[in-house]
């Protein structure tokens, strides 16, 4: 799958009929259990670093077969809106009284936020409060004005109470707030671009947070390039979970698709 | 002078190599990220543009799901490509 096959717009409109959930392979004990069940075919298999498929609501039925991405189901970008249409269709979504704002989806830690981030190629939030009651409070802020159209997908979120997370963002200091960090070209630091304030109204911090997204500007890499000189330079990421060594395949791999 | 004439059709193939070597270490910081990326779901603009808006925490995402009742797009991605962070 290349990037044009989840950033086709009409892709993006449809997404927004599903809950999309990304989680970051090999970084949670806990979630590669449910990673394994749904994308290996025998629980002997080692959990592979991409897979894709279809959930119902309550994530125990598949829709669609697993695989490794997308462009294994499909061939192309339309054949896939098309698909997730037919799929939105057969789905009514409830209307919910009792918490109308999605949660901020959010990473599970700042750290691998800022290398998703990185990864993403976008800017992040982290959401930095005294306590758990402060983070909850700037949280709900943010998902009153993040699922406008203006905002939606160009941030990438993690929220902290603890200062030590911050070590790796340049000029965040101790105050808290909600901070908009340039991901370094690795993901292993941050850089603050603005800090929000705790009291801000949700009016101006949608107005904070479009001006942030338009200021920034994408940082293109090139994959081999980025992957060759991360090795030169001993730039290492450590998983939670061990990445599995696997044996190359001899198999020749289809045109366009890459082999891990 | 058969030998000096293959060594110069060496001289230029090294220099050529050389020369592409380099320029291909400027040229590659710039060029769109249009290769293989199986996580990455944002279009190669280097604006910041809407884009799918993923929970990166599963039981998070799954709660959201349950809660509002819609199917799951979901893909899990590695954030690192031989252990080296910042790239799908």
């Amino acid at each position: 799958m290349d990037r044009s096959f989840l950033s086709n717009k009409q892709l993006i409109k449809i997404s927004r009929e599903f809950v999309c959930i990304r989680t970051a392979t090999y970084e949670d004990k806990r979630e590669a259990g449910f990673l394994k069940w749904a994308f290996l075919r025998s629980p002997t298999e080692e959990l592979r670093n991409f897979g894709y498929c279809i959930l119902s609501p309550d994530g125990k039925r598949k829709l669609r077969r697993s695989v490794r991405g997308p462009n294994y189901l499909y061939p192309n970008s339309g054949a896939m809106v098309a698909d997730l249409q037919r799929i939105a269709r057969q789905f009514s979504p409830k209307t919910t009284t009792s918490s109308p704002r999605p949660a901020v989806p959010r990473m599970k830690t700042v750290r691998l936020g800022i290398n998703v981030a990185s990864c993403d190629g976008l800017p992040g939030v982290v959401v930095f409060g005294k306590d758990r009651r402060e983070v909850d409070e700037l949280n709900s802020k943010l998902s009153g004005v993040i699922w406008e159209e203006s905002l939606a997908g160009k941030f990438i979120y993690a929220s902290t109470t603890k200062p030590d997370d911050l070590k790796i963002v340049d000029g965040a200091g101790a105050k808290t707030g909600i901070l908009v960090v340039e991901p370094d070209v690795y993901g292993m630091k941050g850089r603050l671009l603005r800090r929000i304030d705790v009291s801000v109204s949700e009016r101006d911090l949608k107005k904070n947070l479009i001006d942030a997204a338009d200021r920034f500007t994408r940082r293109p890499k090139s994959h081999g390039l980025h992957v060759r000189n991360g090795r030169r330079d001993g730039r290492s990421w450590k998983t939670e979970v061990p990445v599995p060594t696997r044996v190359r395949s001899k198999r020749r791999t289809a045109p366009g698709r890459r082999r891990e | 002078m058969r030998a000096s004439a293959e060594d110069c059709r060496w001289l230029v193939l090294s220099a050529a190599m050389v020369a592409v070597g380099l320029s291909s270490s400027v040229v590659a910081q710039f060029p769109s990220p249009a290769g293989a990326s199986y996580g990455g779901s944002v279009p190669s603009s280097r604006k910041v543009v809407p884009g799918i808006a993923w929970y990166g925490v599963l039981t998070e995402g799954l709660a959201e799901a349950k809660r509002t009742g819609k199917p799951i797009l979901f893909i899990t991605a590695a954030a690192q490509c031989r252990g080296v962070p910042g790239m799908w």
